[in-house]
């Protein structure tokens, strides 16, 4: 099995609203698929069509081999799942919860659970209710993960939590991924944690997946450019599709360019500003090329509505 | 399995609080019915309390098992997103199962086992018990299956209390208000609605509970579809919709079932015994007008005529009463018809304090002389029903009255006799009759009687007997009377009559179909009264020898005659000289 989740052209609505827009992405095995967004992008939606949570109206789901409506217990075996919404049982100390969930999975290695008790300290008698935030992830994170399982879906699991905690998290799922052929996909709108962990990256707006690359990919292609000119520029700047957020600051203008690629886009840029003095090309993080495309599509939305 | 197993687990150990104070519910439950009886009769604080505290742990009962169901379900909620189980390898089947498993065994099973318990203590037999066994689980589970369906489909207590509520309102309020109101009636009478208000024809009932009991199987069948159907699918608009398909099925099916399966037909149970040969006259001198409030609706004056009556023709062993009028209708000379409005069968509240019943008492007694006799003319009976409007519009009217009367025949037969001891006992298979205490006075002997009686659903020999009609049905009603009697002087004294002092009338297993009900009397035999005298003593001599006999009231028969009576008018008061009879 290549692809341990495809998606074609899925879509859900909610009252009139539509939540999730005719996304198709596929996530291949042993790889770790970022989804990002900002809120209300539609990421978590997806990812509960995914684990058959909501039924979705339109599309084909399909989740290590299965079609993701038939998702049953055999397939869930396999499967982690940690989200910040998900309950666990909270009347329960975390070593009851750990035994309990120890009896779903054929797979459980006690002595792994074991081990990752210790690296997270986690106190075994004390109920998950009276639990903080970050320990109650650490518990779900466990509870996911002490089965070893193929597939390991992370749904926002490190928002609101203290930096040192995210660092905890961030580091012991990044010592699973070494150590392990996981494929993971995870949801979030940090743009740090996913930097660490992705190599693959999804963003999604208003419903839309609009972007699906490799990190690496991305990050290669876009720049934000700085070109000095020697007189001011006169008139509209023209447009071009894979130039965004264009700033015309006197002599100096901003952009992003998201095909950049060396002595070919230097060409462009002479072409398109004459007066070209200088190019000053500056590589981008991922959180930037992030803002930049949400920028860009939120102004491709304004005027789309205008 | 094993994950069915984990999952009970799991819960039992997560609602084990709860669990226990079901357990001590249906243990106090079972202690007052077995305790009831003797806690009532010598401490007036439990005699006034008893019957509010059955009242208190019959609700508080369903109450903790809605709770105990919401807790259940919700655990693992059917509807949202965020359950544990739903990312967890659990299959919904398996969740059904654990769920249902724990039902049956914490709440359903215990209770059977309880009320096993509370019935065999009280004498009654195996047959009986197993009789009692269908009964009790189907509405055990005509109860919580539907409370399953709406925690299935809540997500939390506070939304599930709210929908309950809100059922509650429409089913036992609104709809019954509705179909009772003056807009709805004439509708519902074409289905003949007003029947089921009827509660006092034995077969007829009989029909309603089986009508009723096919519309409750039915109802359990479909809500278990629609709970499994929101297990595996958890498509809860739909289910949503299933739930009101289900009610509507149900109830419609209920309404046009037409044959009566749960009793052996009791209109071919008493035989024709009587010589139908027998004479009917109305004493249309001795007229009475009555008003009576309609119930249920607006208050609305009903005038009810009644008159005296009398059936000749029959043996002194005989007694009668006038059970129904039927087709009473005044016919003017104008041509207008007057017709009665529909009378329903009387539920017997007839004492036996009247001196007809005494020549019937007398026979059955044989050489015993009865030494307190009562006097008293029979009541009056109704024949016609009409509202006050109407009444007061034709008042005066000369014209001819029909109608056809309808008669119960009894028959009294000594029914059990016990030494007038304490802690004797009367036993069959479905009833009890035990005397709790001999307590002599100066001006006779009040000997206390603890009656129990079975009344299970599934028991085609005995007639079932409606909540309604045993409230309703007096501590001396004729149809069963005590006397206590000297075997060695022949003397008999019958039981005063009471005012319907009844020390504690309680259906002891709290549940609408009152499997087990008791009653305990005072039965007061006096030799000093108002209408009697120079009776004798009733002293520690006179009761080494006596023994505490019951009559019952045995139906041999029923007559239905015509009678026709010119130039009869409606009085405008009671008792005005003016009918003409034929």
């Amino acid at each position: 099995m290549a692809n341990v989740i495809e998606i074609q052209g899925l879509s859900k609505s909610f009252a009139k609203i539509q939540t999730v827009k005719d996304v198709s992405l596929t996530i291949p095995r042993g790889s770790i698929f970022a989804l990002l967004g900002p809120n209300g992008a539609g990421k978590s939606t997806t990812i509960k069509m995914l684990m058959n949570f909501i039924q979705p109206n339109q599309g084909k789901i399909s989740v290590l081999g299965v079609d993701g409506q038939k998702l049953g217990p055999k397939q869930l075996e396999q499967i982690g799942y940690v989200s910040e919404n998900q309950e666990m049982l909270p009347w329960m100390t975390v070593d009851q919860f750990l035994k309990f969930c120890s009896t779903m999975y054929p797979t459980w290695n006690q002595g792994y659970c074991q081990q990752l008790m210790e690296k997270f300290r986690l106190p075994g008698n004390q109920k998950i209710k009276d639990l903080s935030r970050g320990m109650k992830m650490k518990v779900a994170l466990i509870s996911s993960i002490a089965y070893r399982p193929q597939l390991l879906i992370l749904d926002e699991p490190f928002s609101g939590l203290d930096p040192l905690v995210r660092e905890e998290l961030i580091t012991g799922v990044l010592d699973l991924t070494e150590n392990e052929n996981w494929t993971i996909l995870l949801s979030s709108h940090d743009m740090e944690e996913v930097e660490r962990l992705a190599d693959h990256v999804g963003i999604m707006n208003n419903g839309e997946l609009v972007l699906n690359e490799e990190i690496e990919s991305l990050q290669q292609r876009f720049r934000q450019i700085e070109i000095v000119l020697e007189q001011p520029s006169v008139g509209t700047i023209p447009e071009k599709d894979d130039l965004y957020l264009i700033e015309n600051q006197d002599r100096l203008i901003r952009f992003v360019d998201s095909q950049y690629q060396a002595l070919q886009r230097e060409e462009l840029y002479k072409q398109l500003f004459p007066s070209l003095v200088s190019v000053n090309v500056k590589v981008m993080t991922l959180r930037e090329v992030f803002i930049a495309l949400a920028k860009h599509y939120s102004i491709q939305g304004l005027k789309a509505a205008s | 399995m094993a994950m069915v197993f984990q999952i009970l687990k799991k819960d039992v150990y997560r609602l084990r609080m709860w669990i226990f104070v079901w357990f001590v519910f249906l243990g106090l439950q079972m202690v007052l019915g077995l305790k009831a009886t003797h806690l009532s009769i010598h401490n007036l604080y439990f005699q006034l309390s008893l019957p509010m505290i059955f009242g208190v742990v019959g609700i508080s009962q369903i109450l903790l098992m809605a709770i105990i169901i919401s807790f259940l379900i919700h655990e693992d909620a059917l509807v949202g997103t965020t359950s544990f189980w739903m990312s967890r390898p659990i299959a919904r089947s398996s969740l059904f199962m654990s769920k249902f498993t724990f039902v049956c065994l914490v709440l359903i099973l215990p209770s059977l086992i309880m009320e096993m318990i509370v019935l065999a203590a009280n004498h009654f037999s195996f047959q009986l018990l197993l009789l009692g066994v269908p009964e009790i689980l189907l509405e055990k589970l005509i109860l919580i299956v539907p409370l399953m369906v709406l925690a299935s489909v809540t997500i939390r207590l506070s939304q599930y209390t709210f929908i309950g509520i809100s059922f509650l309102f429409v089913y036992v309020l609104l709809m019954p208000g509705m179909v009772h109101s003056s807009i709805f009636l004439p509708i519902f009478r074409t289905h003949s609605f007003t029947h089921y208000v009827d509660i006092t024809t034995f077969h007829f009932y009989s029909l309603r509970l089986s009508s009723q009991l096919i519309a409750q199987i039915l109802f359990l069948i479909l809500s278990m579809i629609v709970l499994i159907h929101q297990f595996l699918t958890r498509r809860t608009k739909r289910t949503f919709c299933f739930i009101v398909i289900a009610f509507v099925m149900a109830n419609g099916v209920g309404y046009q079932w037409k044959i009566d399966f749960l009793k052996e037909n009791s209109s071919k149970q008493v035989q024709e015994v009587v010589d139908p040969v027998i004479k009917v006259s109305l004493d249309l001198n001795h007229v009475f007008i009555d008003n009576m409030p309609r119930a249920g609706a607006k208050a609305k004056k009903i005038k009810v005529i009644q008159v005296k009556q009398d059936v000749k023709g029959l043996s002194d062993k005989y007694l009668t009463f006038l059970k129904e009028t039927k087709n009473a209708r005044m016919i003017y000379d104008d041509g207008f018809t007057l017709t009665s409005e529909t009378m329903g069968a009387r539920i017997s509240k007839d004492s036996y304090g009247d001196y007809r019943i005494m020549k019937s008492l007398q026979i059955v007694l044989k050489d015993y002389e009865l030494m307190n006799p009562f006097e008293k003319e029979f009541s009056y009976s109704h024949i016609f029903q009409l509202p006050e409007q109407t009444f007061n519009l034709h008042k005066g009217k000369i014209g001819r009255f029909e109608a056809r009367l309808i008669y119960d025949i009894y028959e009294y037969q000594l029914d059990v006799a016990l030494s007038a001891k304490a802690f004797q006992r009367y036993s069959n298979n479905s009833e009890d009759l035990a005397i709790l205490d001999v307590n002599k006075r100066q001006d006779g002997v009040t000997i206390f009687v603890v009656e129990k009686n079975s009344n299970f659903l599934f028991d085609r020999s005995k007639p079932y007997v409606s909540q309604g009609y045993h409230d309703m049905l007096s501590a001396n009603s004729f149809e069963q009377v005590y006397l206590l009697r000297n075997k060695r002087l022949k003397q008999a004294y019958l039981a005063e009559i009471s005012n319907d002092r009844i020390v504690l009338n309680q259906n002891v297993m709290r549940s609408h179909s009152q499997r087990m009900t008791q009653k305990i009397k005072p039965l007061d035999f006096l030799h000093i009264n108002e209408r009697n005298e120079d009776m004798p003593v009733i002293d520690e001599d006179w009761l080494k020898d006596a023994e505490l006999i019951r009559l019952r009231a045995k139906k041999v028969g029923s007559v239905e005659k015509d009678v026709s009576y010119s130039r009869f008018y409606l009085p405008a008061q009671s008792s005005e000289l003016k009918a003409r009879g034929k």
